[in-house]
């Protein structure tokens, strides 16, 4: 693995954590990396040496809940039954509950409405393209037969443009579905 | 050796390992590789809870045309270090027995 993806992946990883503290972590290992280059090390060298993403995510997250959480210095030395502290279990919870739940039904809403208005769409335009080639056999059907060509895909285009608007909806639910988890937290 | 048990050990190495001179990442883990097993992603969170106890401050260099970051011990930290030694005394008498049986 590169550095560059290993490093990718690591920030992801660390969305829950303040940007300023994120930025803190990644610089760490950025300067590790140079370190370990000018010692001679390759690139696949170094990210093996520093394990996975996902590991060294994780022992930063728990950290960080744990700092955040209770009395640093009488953390250091007091030994804790469990590997994860409740706080961090509590905050994964309230994670899923304020977030993943609400984004996914927020996605989940903007793929039907999007498939349900452009299908009637296309549905239409089909129909409407049916009935002109058909309709001349039968005594003066064209120009409805057109119109409703016309009104289809109109409908087709209603159901991209409204698609732009979900996007963007979803996009600032999120933002402030995070924003309000943040105030929430540093409240806690 | 128990997980907690090497924790607090480890904050007293980094500890140790910038008390004469300030030190960075990368030295720090070379610096106790031979006394002490510890791997960058451990290394970040000591460092992080010395610094919010303010055992050590920060300062950022320039070094080979990019920023280095460099910890050096405060008065705390060496108050820190010397109340762990005069720990170790009474540890070591408990250790003694451990290993013994009998003072």
């Amino acid at each position: 693995m590169t550095y560059k993806e290993w490093e990718k992946r690591l920030k992801r990883l660390l969305t829950p954590l303040p940007k300023t503290e994120r930025i803190s972590v990644l610089d760490y290992y950025r300067e590790l990396f140079s370190d370990k280059t000018e010692a001679g090390l390759s690139e696949q060298e170094i990210t093996a040496e520093f394990g996975s993403p996902e590991a060294c995510a994780y022992k930063i997250l728990a950290e960080n809940s744990e700092q955040s959480g209770e009395n640093p210095t009488v953390n250091a030395y007091m030994p804790r039954p469990y590997g994860v502290s409740v706080g961090y279990v509590i905050g994964l919870f309230f994670i899923t509950v304020l977030l993943i739940l609400p984004l996914a039904s927020v996605a989940l809403g903007v793929i039907v409405t999007f498939g349900a208005v452009s299908l009637s769409g296309a549905i239409l335009s089909v129909a409407g393209a049916i009935y002109a080639i058909v309709s001349p056999f039968f005594a003066g059907g064209g120009a409805l037969a057109l119109a409703n060509v016309g009104t289809g895909l109109a409908l087709g285009g209603v159901g991209i443009f409204l698609c732009i608007g979900f996007f963007l909806a979803t996009k600032y639910t999120a933002i402030g579905t995070y924003k309000a988890l943040r105030f929430i937290y540093k409240r806690r | 050796m128990d997980a907690q048990l090497k924790k607090g050990l480890l904050e007293i190495c980094v500890l140790k390992a910038i008390e004469r001179e300030e030190s960075y990442g990368y030295k720090i883990i070379s610096d106790l590789a031979p006394c002490i097993e510890i791997s960058e992603s451990t290394l970040y969170p000591i460092l992080r809870r010395l610094e919010a106890n303010g055992a050590v401050t920060t300062r950022t260099a320039a070094h080979n045309g990019r920023l280095r970051k460099y910890f050096r011990i405060t008065g705390v930290g060496k108050r820190k270090l010397s109340e762990f030694i005069e720990g170790m005394k009474e540890f070591q008498t408990i250790s003694e027995f451990i290993i013994r049986g009998i003072l």
